[in-house]
């Protein structure tokens, strides 16, 4: 199967790998997993006073699609209110990357992994 | 060969998520025999269609009972419980954590200075989680009420997560021979 050239590109140079210290009250972190693949994922954002999402930062073991989708969230929260990162849809994703009907699942998981790392935040706020 | 009957029953075996290998491959071997589509080379279009359906129904079967995660999912089936895996990410942070964990391991295995003494001690722990798993899977299972099959669907996710780096381990380990 053919990647499109955005995926090949967010999985050849993929943005803001890395890690945050999940124990940091600013930090949130969404941990999801697709058994269907295998595919796991970590997102993580670091929110300022304002609630806005400064930082972003990803790791994916998983095949290019969802190295793309989870890279390509991570530049899109980066700016974002909380609410504004929580309603990113998958099918935006699917769509920016051209995903093929079959990797749409991955795209699944970048969004279920920016809504639990939101909802994580929200947790350490409360 | 009757195509309704499900695939314990087409093998003669007990429905159960612990399958007699041996008694599995004389029944397909024998099976197989019968609706060979070489003894239909002569007979009707019709006959020739459905010796062609029944062989792939036949292997259909014998790779769903051979393969543990793919039986238990087909096992959760009979009982109703249509198991996709497509839509359901919620799995537990921790399982997911020590996953992340494992997958780590493995990127980190070829900078080792005995490579293969990684891998195998790598996948000695993951064959004894599975194990475990196999064990919590047949409880839960032979429970049968809905809470405890649900359960058993949890726990075949985890298998299928740690089949699929078993199976990531096996590559890496092909590259390194």
């Amino acid at each position: 199967m053919a990647y499109s050239d955005k995926v090949l590109d967010h999985y050849e140079n993929p943005r803001n790998v890395g890690a945050m210290d999940a124990e940091e009250s600013d930090v949130g972190t969404g941990m999801v997993g697709a058994p269907a693949c295998g595919d796991v994922m970590r997102l993580q954002i670091k929110v300022n006073d304002d609630g806005i999402i400064e930082d972003a930062k990803f790791k994916t073991y998983g095949c290019g699609s969802a190295i793309a989708s989870s890279s390509l969230v991570t530049e899109w929260v980066k700016g974002k209110t909380l609410d504004e990162a929580a309603e990113i849809k998958n099918t935006a994703i699917a769509e920016e990357l051209a995903l093929p009907p079959v990797k749409i699942h991955c795209s699944v998981l970048a969004e279920d992994a920016i809504k639990a790392a939101v909802s994580d935040y929200k947790k350490k706020q409360d | 060969m009757d195509l309704s009957k499900n695939f314990f029953q087409l093998f003669a075996l007990p429905e159960s998520f612990d399958v007699d290998t041996a008694k599995l491959m004389d029944a397909y071997r024998s099976l197989q025999k019968v609706v060979h589509p070489d003894h239909f080379a002569s007979g009707t279009d019709k006959e020739k269609r459905l010796s062609i359906e029944m062989a792939a129904h036949l292997n259909d079967g014998v790779d769903t009972l051979k393969k543990p995660v793919k039986r238990a999912i087909y096992l959760l089936g009979l009982k109703g419980l249509n198991v996709d895996f497509e839509k359901n990410t919620a799995m537990s942070p921790m399982f997911l954590m020590e996953q992340m964990e494992l997958r780590e391991t493995l990127e980190a295995v070829t900078n080792q200075a005995d490579p293969f003494l990684a891998i195998d001690a790598l996948y000695e722990r993951l064959k004894t989680m599975q194990s475990e798993r196999t064990e919590r899977f047949k409880g839960a299972y032979n429970s049968g009420d809905s809470q405890s099959l649900e359960r058993a669907e949890g726990i075949v996710a985890e298998m299928q997560f740690i089949e699929k780096l078993c199976i990531d381990i096996e590559r890496l380990e092909e590259t390194l021979d």
